[in-house]
């Protein structure tokens, strides 16, 4: 057992380390960097479905401006 | 002082970006996760670079963090997954050991003794960081995730892709291994 007659083993959950001072400075740019790719990702995935609904949108509108002017004309 | 529930709440609903709240957890765990991601791996040159990793993941994953184990329990999990896919990556030395079946075998899991030699007027923390290191790794892992993360064996089982009774055995032979190992060190002062 330890000096004071402790199991080594019961100490485990308390281990720590100390980190260095820059550690959460750097945990922050690193985030920050993910946060942009995952941002970026997403735009990139997004977008292409995004520019085919606005086509369909631009071809539906089309489309009923065409048949509203033969209306008009009749 | 806020309490890990109440940190964990102000940084899911913090807007994007705002990562203050979240920082405060990070401050609160940073030295325990680091304490364990250089046990399990002991890789010292990566271990920081490991602890932000899991912090950056937890970060990820704080939406599907559902409240039903506690943020240490938690950060745990994600902390022990991410250090033992870091060991398959790293050369396969971890599958070797590991998930080898004649690893379990009583000579595989028998610790040198040049181990109880260094041991002298070391603090006591850095004993037990020697003592963890000098054990196999097929006991030391498990023994790790067991002792110091407090996983169940169901989950050591799960992560490890080991049998139960494996898991069980082990963890018995690492805690008997490492008493013998700290307490022989300590005769010898």
């Amino acid at each position: 057992m330890t000096p004071n007659n402790q199991d080594p083993l019961s100490r485990l959950p308390h281990q720590e380390n100390e980190v260095s001072p820059e550690f959460v400075r750097r945990f922050r740019r690193r985030l920050d960097r993910r946060i942009a790719t995952t941002q970026m990702a997403s735009f990139y995935w997004k977008m292409p479905s995004a520019v085919l609904l606005e086509m369909a949108s631009f071809v539906g509108d089309f489309v009923h401006s065409m048949g509203g002017n033969r209306e008009s004309k009749r | 002082m806020e309490t890990d529930e109440e940190l964990l709440q102000a940084a899911r609903e913090a807007p994007e970006g705002d990562v203050r709240a979240f920082e405060q957890l990070v401050v609160r765990y940073q030295n325990k996760v680091l304490a364990n991601c250089r046990y399990l791996t002991r890789d010292d040159n990566n271990s920081e670079d490991l602890t932000q990793e899991v912090f950056v993941k937890a970060y990820f994953a704080l939406s599907k963090f559902e409240g039903r184990s506690s943020i240490r329990h938690w950060l745990n999990r994600i902390k022990v997954n991410h250090c033992l896919n870091h060991l398959k990556r790293d050369k396969g030395k971890y599958a070797l050991t590991i998930e080898d079946d004649a690893a379990n075998t009583f000579e595989a899991l028998q610790v040198e003794p040049r181990a109880a030699k260094r041991l002298e007027q070391m603090a006591e923390r850095e004993r037990i960081e020697y003592v963890l290191n000098e054990l196999p790794t097929t006991l030391r892992i498990p023994l790790i995730m067991r002792d110091m993360d407090e996983l169940s064996y169901d989950e050591i089982s799960i992560e490890l892709g080991v049998g139960l009774s494996a898991v069980k055995m082990r963890i018995k032979r690492g805690r008997e291994q490492f008493r013998a190992m700290y307490v022989g060190t300590d005769s010898e002062e």
